[in-house]
């Protein structure tokens, strides 16, 4: 059972996006995907999720691709929580969240028998259970992201793709954003989110793949790829990684850039 | 906040409807008995009752005429035309993502009534629906293309494109009536860009109410994609929504809606602006409601919009479309105001 991408390919005005992109990990992982600013990790993303069309390759859950499937039925597959998503209309959370129900009914039809349930329980699965009457704009940034994950756990997806789910979030939402994803996966579902700060990377992933320019870099258990070799080669910065006392897991200490270095 | 935050959202979407339904009724009723000639609520219902065959009472000829000839058509088709441009402001608002987006103010209603002066002058009068289609559908893609000509899609663009494309549409209809009119030139340029229902016939509400039907039940059954386009076109597309599909088959709907209602009334504003956030404060967001019920209360304000129109000033009309402007154009600068608050 895994999550297999060979050869995805993306390019807009005759610049290549996204090139080749392959990589491997076991179903129900947690990858993290890294990179610089402007490496493709948003389109590699919304490529897997089908929202762009790639120009090549392919994605496989679990052995089936789903370039493949209609639109509806990769939507209950496949679920993707954009960055900073916005919204002008005055929804409430519940609302937002009944938007994951749309790939499960007819798009002529009203909300199904056990939406309601669904909906409740997303909500409770994310600890919101006592926002679904308040005003989707009226919340934190932490708390929108919360609704974001409530609305793709409605879509009950296998695949869950996250485009820097702890951005502009303080310290303590972003753990408890990256612990709620933790426990998801826990549930069977693989998750590929694309993170900016490396130690959180650390130490939620199973697995990390690193992008530069467009290309996977590096891809494998987040032992393997994070070190200060890589981590100087793609973000030209100088670091030390040494083992969390506590965890054991990589622990990245920064010491300047590599031109101020230089 | 909680507590405040949705406050008035306390009825649910049918009873609403229910309300609203029912003081349609009331009011469709109530419109057909004010004007010169005096009418009871009793013989606006005896005479048409008689006139579909079930029972009801014989008018004397003069005034079955006034309620079955003038009033009650006139009527019928505010009431359509009002929820035909409500509606058709939903689908813009929410498939531009713009809450500023209204028939008018994007410049269909200045197209659609370009169109269906143009076939006039030709004297095909018969394909009048269809051309005012033709010249919304054609104002629209010309809008959207000049407000993404310099960029991204913005609300303040779209908006100004709508303007231009709005003011060249109407100077171009003026012209070609002032060019080709025998009669009244001023009172006919008048009827077409600030609307009237002085013309109305059965004729009129027959392709009304047909475009209401026809266009907007489907509209209404498809209200849940519409609810997919909340937060943009990527989160939409990862709902499985076909999106540039869904965009063009909805925006050519609600050209269609406006063509056909402009075609019996020329271009009247700020209908399809006003009423869904009204609604919207009423019921959320959810379009299987907004959209019905955006009809409703958009049928009932240019029933009355228009009696006013017909009354307020004794026997001379005014054109329906300053009474729908001295409403609306406050309700924009509002949610203009509030955008900018809000930013």
């Amino acid at each position: 059972m895994t999550l297999r991408v060979r050869g995805l390919s993306y390019g807009i005005g005759g610049k290549q996006i996204v090139c080749n992109a392959g990589f491997e990990v076991p179903s129900g992982a947690v990858t993290g995907v890294l990179g610089p600013n402007g490496a493709g990790k948003s389109t590699l993303l919304h490529l897997m999720a089908g929202t762009l069309p790639a120009s090549a390759g392919e994605v496989r859950l679990d052995g089936e691709d789903l370039f493949l499937l209609r639109r509806k039925d990769r939507a209950r597959r496949v679920a993707l929580v954009e960055q900073d998503a916005r919204t002008e209309l005055s929804m409430t959370v519940r609302e937002v969240v009944l938007l994951g129900r749309t790939p499960h009914r007819s798009m002529l039809a009203g909300d199904s028998a056990g939406d309601p349930a669904i909906t409740a329980a997303a909500l409770a699965a994310v600890g919101m259970q006592d926002f679904g009457h308040r005003l989707f704009n009226t919340l934190s940034g932490g708390e929108r992201q919360r609704v974001q994950l409530a609305r793709s756990l409605a879509q009950e997806p296998r695949l869950l793709l996250l485009d820097e789910p702890t951005n502009h979030l303080d310290i303590h939402a972003q753990l408890s954003v990256l612990s709620l994803v933790r426990r998801l996966s826990a549930d069977g579902v693989t998750v590929v989110a694309a993170l900016h700060d490396l130690n959180l990377a650390a130490e939620f992933c199973d697995h990390l793949m690193v992008m530069a320019g467009g290309q996977v870099v590096a891809a494998g258990p987040v032992g393997d790829v994070l070190t200060a070799e890589l981590i100087e080669r793609v973000y030209a910065v100088k670091a030390e990684v040494f083992a969390h006392p506590v965890s054991g897991r990589p622990v990245v200490a920064y010491s300047g850039t590599v031109d101020a270095v230089v | 906040m909680s507590q405040t935050d949705i406050a008035v959202r306390r009825l649910s979407g049918t009873a609403w409807g229910t309300l609203l339904a029912a003081a349609l009724v009331l009011s469709i009723t109530a419109a057909v008995t004010i004007g010169p000639a005096s009418i009871s609520a009793f013989d606006v219902w005896g005479s048409a009752l008689k006139h579909l065959g079930l029972g009801g009472i014989r008018l004397p000829g003069l005034l079955d005429g006034i309620v079955w000839d003038l009033r009650l058509p006139r009527v019928l088709t505010a009431a359509c035309v009002g929820a035909g441009l409500a509606m058709s402001g939903v689908v813009m608002q929410a498939i531009t993502r713009n809450a500023l987006a209204d028939p008018y103010l994007l410049g269909l209603s200045s197209g659609a009534s370009l169109g269906a002066v143009a076939v006039l002058l030709l004297g095909v009068a018969i394909l009048l629906p269809v051309a005012a289609f033709a010249g919304a559908m054609a104002a629209l893609v010309v809008t959207l293309a000049l407000a993404t000509a310099s960029g991204s899609l913005t609300p303040t663009k779209t908006v100004l494109a709508g303007l231009a494309i709005s003011s060249l549409a109407s100077s171009v209809t003026s012209f070609v009536i002032f060019w080709s009119a025998q009669g009244d030139s001023y009172r006919e340029v008048l009827g077409w860009l600030m609307g009237s229902l002085g013309g109305a016939t059965w004729q009129s509400v027959v392709i009304s109410a047909g475009a209401l039907l026809v266009v907007g039940s489907p509209i209404v059954a498809a209200g849940r994609i519409l609810d997919g386009f909340a937060f943009g076109d990527a989160s939409a597309a990862s709902l499985g929504i076909n999106v540039p599909a869904v965009r063009w088959v909805m925006l050519a709907a609600a050209a269609l809606l406006t063509g056909a209602m402009v075609a019996v009334s020329g271009s009247i504003g700020f209908v399809g602006l006003i009423l869904p956030h009204m609604v919207r404060l009423l019921v959320g967001t959810g379009h299987r409601a907004l959209l019905p019920l955006s009809a409703l209360a958009g049928a009932l304000f240019l029933v009355w919009a228009d009696t006013l129109a017909r009354s307020v000033l004794g026997p001379v009309e005014v054109p329906v479309g300053i009474i729908t402007a001295l409403v609306g154009a406050p309700v924009f600068a509002l949610l203009l105001w509030r955008k900018g608050a809000a930013a």
